[in-house]
């Protein structure tokens, strides 16, 4: 892959790709790491297979497999405590341009809460809505994502918004 | 206005997070300067040890054992590969199982790597999502490579065609029915990676090395799940055996653990508990009157009533795209979505459907949500004389 390829991955994708490292990590430093690793590794992998019509789902499948590896080696308890910062640096990173009307003001808390809830789900659950929701892969792709069934990402795609209402009840 | 939880969260979740000019600039800066010096690290990668090659050459001439043990990585190795510094140790300590055994079968050759269990073997430690406590994380690891025995090399995890030939790997104990007792049901997970054209599984499961004194088999077989067509098994004896007409992948081995781990009442605490928490719901919780209506529905919903009680939703109306398999099934695949955001998309095997291949109707897979009844879509599949098949959703009348 040249760098100009890598080039127009970022321009196209680079905001799809951040948006879901601030999920998937547990703070603004490891979300910057996974995000460029990600195009680190697809870089290095440019240069072995031809990235094809889904360029997406490839990007996102490498993503996920660094966050796997990564969260393999790391104290479980250091994220823990990372979870909280997260979240506030979810809402800081929540553009805001010129003068808030109430509605904007609204729609800004509630995409904060339901952002929240969603950090909050384990890993199994939180990352097929990420997937479906943020990134807009169909049940397809985000079985061949996740390697798992699409069986299995239905259900958890259904436990996972299960939990969401019960935690969102306010907002539904 | 009362809103839906899948408009809730598309219109939350669309990206917002702008990486910072910096972060790019970064990553450029980098990939420059690994083209720099992409030369270099070329004429490095490419140097072969002369002694390397030799002993290439000594171990080309020995058994297939002694070329699985020059060919595949060590099960070390493949942990090292995963980041598991823990499983690492683990598989080059005494406790480690190294078995070396290959088995040819529906095209690709198996090879059971090794194994190890024990408590707290792995740098991975789940933790319980709701008190953030760390589990009891006593598991076995076992390790197998598949590679195609006509040497054309393993799709990467990368690459689309990853995932085009499913295998499912599991460790299984000698009396206990392999359709109920397998990686899935059992605490089970894996991990997977191509190295120089050859797959390594990783699969984890709750240790079970208290069944030794029963017998431990590990199964790989085509497919994502267990198919009870790759085996026999013979209830009154307990024993697991490969059904030698079965066109896919059908390996079996026998995992030789120690029989001293063998704890018969261990064993049987072990599976009270597994069977209790099969009678319960993973998330208890009682039916609702939405549950009852869509779920009593669908109970006596058939083939027959179909038209009496539903109505199809002509916009998802579609010929199936088929596709063989490597294992030869008919793989079919269709997708929809409504104006509601509602809609789905899959992939379901036409022998599975349709096994006697006759035309004629089947009734899918369903989903409801709060609302219930109103809110229950279903997948319906029509067998045609020319052998197509159509899908259609449908919704009740």
């Amino acid at each position: 892959m040249k760098q100009e390829e890598l080039e127009n991955y970022i321009y196209a994708y680079g905001k799809d790709l951040y948006s879901f490292c601030c999920c998937v990590t547990h703070s603004r430093q490891e979300a910057d790491d996974l995000y460029q690793d990600t195009f680190l590794k697809m870089y290095e992998l440019g240069e072995k297979v031809v990235i094809r019509s889904n360029a997406k789902s490839f990007m996102m499948s490498v993503a996920l497999n660094l966050y796997r590896n990564h969260k393999r080696k790391q104290s479980v308890r250091q994220k823990i405590i990372g979870i909280n910062v997260s979240v506030d640096e979810v809402a800081d990173s929540i553009a805001c341009i010129g003068a808030e009307t109430e509605e904007m003001m609204m729609a800004k808390e509630e995409r904060r809460l339901v952002r929240a809830a969603v950090i909050q789900l384990p890993d199994k659950y939180r990352i097929p809505i990420l997937l479906y929701y943020m990134e807009n892969l169909s049940l397809q792709d985000v079985a061949a994502v996740m390697q798992v069934p699409e069986g299995t990402v239905k259900t958890r795609l259904r436990r996972a918004k299960k939990i969401l209402r019960e935690n969102l009840e306010d907002l539904l | 206005m009362k809103k839906d939880i899948d408009r809730l969260l598309k219109t939350a979740l669309t990206p917002m997070d702008q990486p910072y000019e910096e972060l790019n600039n970064r990553i450029l800066l980098e990939v420059k300067e690994r083209e720099n010096m992409a030369g270099r690290k070329r004429r490095v990668r490419r140097r072969i040890p002369a002694a390397a090659i030799a002993a290439a050459c000594i171990l080309m001439l020995c058994s297939g054992t002694a070329l699985a043990v020059y060919k595949y990585l060590t099960p070390a190795q493949v942990a090292e590969e995963t980041e598991d510094g823990a499983l690492q140790e683990a598989f080059s300590g005494n406790d480690a199982i190294l078995v070396n055994e290959t088995q040819e079968s529906g095209g690709f050759r198996i090879t059971l790597l090794g194994s190890v269990a024990g408590r707290n073997v792995s740098d991975y430690i789940p933790v319980d999502a709701d008190t953030g406590e760390m589990e009891d994380n006593d598991k076995i690891y076992t390790i197998v490579a598949i590679e195609r025995a006509d040497g054309v090399q393993m799709p990467d995890t990368s690459t689309d065609a990853y995932g085009d030939t499913p295998f499912y790997v599991s460790h299984y104990i000698h009396g206990l029915d392999p359709n109920q007792y397998s990686i899935m049901s059992m605490g089970g997970n894996y991990t997977e990676f191509v190295k120089d054209g050859i797959m390594y599984r990783l699969l984890e499961m709750d240790n079970i090395e208290m069944f030794a004194d029963r017998g431990i088999y590990v199964g790989v077989n085509s497919g994502s799940f267990y198919d009870s067509e790759a085996y026999n098994y013979d209830a009154n004896t307990g024993e697991m055996s490969c059904n030698e007409n079965y066109t896919g992948v059908n390996a079996l081995f026998k995992l030789p653990v120690d029989t001293s781990k063998a704890d018969p009442a261990a064993a049987e605490a072990y599976l009270k508990e597994l069977q209790a928490s099969w009678s319960m719901p993973e998330e208890p919780r009682e039916m609702d009157a939405a549950d009852l209506d869509a779920e009593e529905f669908m109970n006596r919903l058939t083939p027959e009533n179909l038209d009496e009680y539903a109505e199809p939703i002509e916009s998802t109306r579609q010929t199936c795209t088929a596709e063989k398999s490597s294992n030869g099934e008919t793989l079919l695949r269709y997708s929809y979505e409504l104006e509601s955001g509602a809609g789905t998309s899959g992939t379901i095997v036409l022998e599975q459907l349709f096994p006697d291949g006759k035309s004629g109707v089947n009734i899918g897979s369903y989903s409801y949500n709060e609302k219930g009844l109103s809110s229950l879509l279903f997948d319906v599949f029509i067998l045609n004389e020319d052998g197509t098949v159509t899908f259609v959703a449908y919704r009740p009348k």
